[in-house]
């Protein structure tokens, strides 16, 4: 399954961009991106991508060289080990029961560049029966 | 109080406050609709305590953006202490009319993409969103920016004084930015729907969510 980079950080962003509208500095635990992850599963499931996010989100976590601070769109200058761990926070908070990640991660998954109009035409394809 | 242009005397403190000498001297030499928007700029920027005027109105100095990106702190409140804000991409509006559109904007945009129209001021419901972020692209230039160097990152003090990998030891100067992120939150405090962030995007990696038409 291909998933678009531009949905990733669509999304991703409600914590990695919108957190600093309200603080100057990262939170002391990554605890305290919380209401933030939990705003980005609520526009995720709105627009029909939780599931979607989920995959890539693992795929991201089993795979170091994927540019993850790029991804974010955040205009705090993370270090990737930074946004790794948030996406990881946000993986345990969405999903508790989910199981293990595989070691290759989720079989046929790729990131790749998708714009948020291609996206959505495809993501409307998948739910016409 | 007002003077004979109906604008208050506590008006023009406020735009000294917010937009510093500079600012305020700027607007002597120019149009009444930049004046008018400087002030209505200023308006909601009080209201909603913001620190995009601060950061990134077209008053604040090359010196300003390029000192943000080095030492963290950003140029708020030019009465007060500079407040810690590190960041990759320091920019500022070309105008405070340039800030008002693309604010305006953003909330067209939200309503393209969400359909919700924030300026309704609706309060969301229970267990609904309540923060949204949009990248617009704006039909010519609106600001211009310093970055820091890729690879020039270097080791900070922050406020505690601990050492932080948060600065930049070189910038480089970007121009000709149309796009703006602005991210709108709803602040049960103030019952409204608030602007926290509002700046010219010098990145071009964030795909513009909405173009203006």
């Amino acid at each position: 399954m291909d998933i678009s980079k531009q949905m990733i950080g669509f999304h991703l962003r409600l914590v990695t961009l919108v957190y600093f509208g309200e603080h100057d500095d990262v939170p002391d635990d990554v605890a305290g991106y919380y209401e933030y992850v939990e705003d980005m599963k609520r526009q995720a499931i709105r627009f029909g991508d939780l599931d979607a996010l989920k995959l890539a989100f693992e795929h991201i976590l089993v795979n170091p060289e994927i540019d993850t601070v790029t991804l974010s769109q955040a205009n705090f200058p993370y270090e990737e080990e930074e946004v790794r761990e948030i996406i990881r926070y946000a993986w345990e908070t969405i999903w508790p029961d989910a199981d293990p990640i595989p070691p290759g991660g989720p079989p046929g998954v790729r990131i790749v560049d998708i714009s948020p109009e291609e996206w959505r035409a495809r993501q409307a394809d998948k739910t016409v029966t | 109080m007002a003077d004979a242009n109906g604008v208050s005397k506590k008006q023009i403190l406020d735009l000294y406050e917010a937009l510093a000498p500079r600012g305020v001297k700027s607007l002597a030499t120019r149009t009444d609709n930049e004046i008018l928007a400087a002030l209505e700029a200023v308006r909601l920027e009080k209201l909603e305590g913001g620190h995009s005027l601060f950061r990134h109105g077209s008053q604040v100095s090359h010196p300003d953006l390029k000192d943000r990106l080095k030492t963290g702190y950003a140029p708020d409140a030019w009465t007060k202490p500079k407040r810690w804000s590190p960041t990759p991409g320091s920019t500022r509006f070309s105008s405070y009319s340039d800030w008002m559109k693309t604010r305006d904007a953003a909330f067209d945009g939200i309503l393209a993409n969400h359909g919700v129209d924030l300026r309704l001021n609706v309060p969301p419901s229970p267990g609904a969103q309540t923060k949204y972020a949009i990248v617009v692209e704006h039909k010519g230039v609106i600001g211009g920016s310093h970055v820091g160097r890729p690879g020039t990152k270097v080791n900070i003090p922050d406020p505690s004084g601990q050492l932080v990998n948060r600065g930049y030891s070189a910038t480089d100067p970007v121009g000709g930015i149309k796009r703006t992120t602005t991210t709108i939150v709803w602040d049960s405090n103030l019952n409204r729907w608030k602007v926290v962030q509002h700046f010219p995007q010098a990145k071009t990696t964030a795909p513009a969510d909405y173009v203006v038409p």
